[in-house]
């Protein structure tokens, strides 16, 4: 905090994550091989359409209210290429609503892989590609250029943010756990420890949780969160501004309508900017108004799942590891196809969904990876994968020299 | 605590779970204080119990050495060809035996099984009137009538233990007596135990006990030696099926789903260790199917060997079409073997370690044998982690539930 007499109104930095993956379809062994549709399209259309009912709809109408009272209300959102395909494909009126925000100018739309992947985690060259084919869908959907990166689920680490910053991006996205900020506050814009000092945004977990995860439940002693006990706790934060990152189906679908949550959301808003000098920002305006502080680093991989907030939620076990690495072993292949199919297929594959889905993890995590699995069990899960990426390999060619992909998913990104 | 025990005993051949879950029942019980009585069946025949000796130097009551566990467990025998399993056939053909042989059967034991079983209630009565406890316990059909005769005859609380139903062995509830009997004892008695919620869920809804009434105590297994895997010989793979070959127990699925996979995977072995009325069916559906040479029957084996079988196998299989429970889930776990279970089996609600189908999808079924068969990260983590599952699983843990049951109808 700045010398001063009074304490100003810290800025908030609000971003959602909007992201449906491809689940799978029931799929077995004698189905190899006579069987090329991967994808439960029925249920994927079924979720879409309850999540945008429930969700997409009436919190973006909320969003257009408060963008419409408050000229300093501003906030940022990541749609995955998958949502925003389903979007375009299902809901046709939640992707408009999304273009509305977009169009306010209040909204920023951060950057990611087109696939919500664990690309990253495989090769530099396929998250490169997916970054850029997002890139040009989030063109093509709202005539955006994004400036800022957030990889899958806040999988950061130092390597993630030197190949952001060399994509170029102006900043990156992580989640403020103890283990990348040690006794630093999370409320400040850092460096990324590049060589650039590529500016980051850390996730404020208590604050941001407290609406994500804790907002309807009654054993916790806070409960009922009130706007004003909320924007009490917003306001003691010491620091340059509070990042609040959450995914945007909390509002309705994680947190029901009755639990009271968009109320909640709305009036707490509507405290804040009643007063002088309270303000929203976007990533993009964080890092371009508020001084770059300290330079953290994570020479190991970390993310916002889980108690152990690592990649375990997607890599933690033996199944997720040889899922992961079998579905790579076919990216030389898949590229050297040629085929626009079996990359889409291949990508839909590397969504992180299918791999959380795997986890075989124990005490509290396993609940919410079974709240979001379509299966009956991380072996299910496994199975039904294996199978179907055994297809995908006898429908490669046979290996041969390399070609590349068609140019406009290997592209290197545009220089922002 | 004193219970008298209407049990079975632990079954030198492997032939179900019921006397394997008395057994450890009672040695739990012991473990932690409880005086049992415990009344079995004793055929003319004297039967291997390495088990049941170790707990109890006493035999027919006489003479306890001054063991501090056989203190605090007695047994009592009533001569009697009851066991479990025994159906109104069975019983008719082994009396027709022992006729043959000149042993003198009729003269003791009942004409027929309704007979004998009413017999055998008889004989637990003047047991009961001898014997000091708090809590009667009986396991099954065949002993709910003696634990309705000795609640009678001393006016203490009745619990009916439910390892199977009718239901369960048939499908349905239209075998006459047994039917009958079930539905007299589960209506009268002062606490049901059943062996899962699965089991709960059936009895409540085919037998209306009330819930207030309705208490779920999972089997369980004890740590123990097993068979090292290395021990074995390597081989074909192998795929095993164990336990009583009857209809409850679904060996069609197998057999149709052994189809599926032997035409995708010529090096693939099928074994069925046990036996029942269906194993002649079973037989012809494998000739039918020219599966002979692919398949094995061993008939019923004794523990040890049933051990290296699940030690050997690559994959163990339990279709059942309705499965209370299924110990040899467990068993199979414990040897590090992965396990495939129908979704009707109580086992799934203590362990989730396992691949689970739906009875009767006989393709479900094959594709996860072969997906078991196919990629060994699945195999790896399903031996490990149902290891280790079931290491956290004891007989002492489920005697204590029993126990807390006990103690709510002493206090009422």
């Amino acid at each position: 905090m700045r010398a001063g007499t009074k304490t100003p109104m810290i800025p908030i930095c609000l971003y959602f994550q909007v992201h449906q993956p491809y689940r799978l379809r029931r799929y077995n062994y004698f189905d190899v091989g006579r069987e090329h549709r991967y994808f439960d399209d029925a249920r994927n259309r079924e979720v879409l359409l309850e999540v945008a009912e429930r969700c997409y709809l009436p919190a973006t109408a909320m969003l257009e209210r408060l963008i419409a009272r408050h000229p300093r209300f501003a906030a940022a959102f990541s749609l995955s290429g998958t949502v925003l395909e389903q979007l375009a494909a299902w809901a046709p009126p939640a992707l408009e609503a999304f273009r509305r925000l977009a169009a306010s100018g209040r909204v920023e739309f951060l950057a990611e892989t087109s696939h919500h992947s664990l690309a990253w985690l495989a090769s530099r060259e396929e998250f490169a590609a997916q970054v850029a084919l997002h890139r040009a869908r989030l063109s093509a959907a709202f005539d955006v250029e994004p400036r800022v990166f957030r990889n899958t689920e806040l999988i950061y680490s130092d390597a993630l943010a030197a190949s952001v910053e060399e994509l170029g991006f102006a900043g990156v996205l992580a989640d403020g756990v103890e283990g990348l900020l040690g006794q630093r506050p999370p409320a400040r814009v850092y460096r990324a420890a590049t060589p650039g000092g590529l500016p980051l945004l850390v996730r404020h977990y208590r604050l941001s949780d407290d609406i994500a995860f804790r907002f309807s439940d009654r054993s916790w002693p806070e409960w009922p969160l009130t706007p004003e006990k909320y924007d009490r706790w917003v306001s003691s934060v010491k620091g340059d501004v509070v990042s609040l990152f959450m995914d945007f189906e909390t509002f309705g679908e994680h947190q029901r309508p009755e639990t009271g949550i968009f109320e909640f959301f709305e009036k707490w808003v509507d405290r804040r900017l009643s007063r002088r000098g309270a303000a929203f920002l976007t990533p993009s305006a964080a890092i371009d108004r508020l001084p770059a502080g300290d330079t953290l680093s994570s020479p190991s991989l970390m993310s916002w799942a889980d108690e152990a907030r690592d990649v375990s939620a997607w890599q933690g076990n033996d199944l997720q590891r040889d899922a992961l690495g079998k579905l790579f072993a076919l990216e030389r292949r898949v590229r050297a196809s040629g085929s626009d199919a079996l990359a889409e297929d291949f990508r839909r594959l590397s969504t992180s969904d299918h791999f959380y889905y795997m986890a075989t993890k124990s005490a509290g995590d396993d609940r919410v990876h079974a709240y979001f699995s379509p299966f009956d069990s991380p072996y299910d899960a496994y199975i039904t994968y294996m199978h179907v990426v055994s297809d995908l390999e006898r429908r490669l060619p046979r290996p041969a020299r390399a070609r590349s992909l068609r140019s406009d998913t290997t592209r290197p990104a545009p220089r922002a | 605590m004193r219970a008298l025990m209407f049990g079975w005993e632990f079954p030198p051949y492997v032939s179900g779970g019921l006397g394997v879950a008395c057994e450890g029942l009672v040695r739990g019980l012991v473990e932690l204080d409880a005086e049992v009585a415990l009344v079995l069946p004793r055929r003319s025949a004297p039967s291997a119990l390495p088990n049941l000796k170790m707990l109890s130097p006493a035999d027919d009551g006489g003479s306890a050495r001054p063991r501090p566990r056989g203190r605090r467990l007695r047994v009592r025998r009533i001569p009697s060809p009851l066991r479990p399993y025994i159906t109104e056939f069975l019983y008719e053909d082994e009396r027709r035996e022992a006729e043959r042989l000149g042993t003198n059967f009729a003269g003791n034991y009942g004409p027929d099984l309704p007979r004998e079983v009413l017999r055998y209630a008889g004989a637990a009565a003047r047991i009961a009137a001898r014997e000091r406890f708090d809590v009667i316990h009986a396991h099954d059909w065949l002993t709910f009538l003696a634990g309705l005769e000795a609640r009678k005859a001393t006016g203490k609380p009745l619990v009916l233990h439910v390892h199977a139903t009718e239901f369960d062995r048939a499908g349905n509830g239209d075998n006459g007596f047994v039917t009958a009997i079930e539905r007299l004892g589960l209506a009268e008695a002062d606490r049901v135990i059943t062996v899962s919620g699965y089991t709960a869920e059936l009895v409540a809804r085919e037998y209306g006990v009330p819930p207030g009434r309705l208490r779920v105590v999972h089997n369980a297994i004890d740590a123990r030696e097993t068979v090292g895997r290395w021990t074995v010989e390597e081989g074909d793979p192998l795929v095993l099926f164990a336990g009583r070959i009857t209809w409850q127990k679904g060996p069609g699925y197998f057999v149709e789903a052994a189809a599926r996979v032997a035409a995708e995977r010529p090096d693939v072995k099928f074994v069925v260790a046990g036996s029942g009325d269906r194993m002649a069916t079973m037989m012809e559906q494998v000739a039918a199917l020219d599966l002979k040479e692919r398949f094995l029957f061993t008939g019923f084996l004794p523990p040890a060997e049933l051990d290296r079988l699940y030690a050997r196998a690559d994959v163990y299989v339990m279709p059942s079409v309705s499965e209370p429970f299924g110990l040899t889930a467990l068993e199979a776990l414990q040897h590090g073997t992965p396990v495939i279970v129908s979704k009707s089996a109580g086992v799934s609600e203590v362990v989730r370690n396992v691949l689970r189908v739906e009875f009767g999808d006989v393709e479900d079924l094959a594709s996860k044998i072969l997906a078991v068969l196919t990629f060994p990260p699945l195999q790896e983590t399903l031996a490990s982690r149902g290891r280790a599952e079931v290491r956290r699983l004891s007989w002492r843990e489920s005697a204590a539930q029993c126990l807390a049951v006990y103690r709510e109808l002493v206090s009422e």
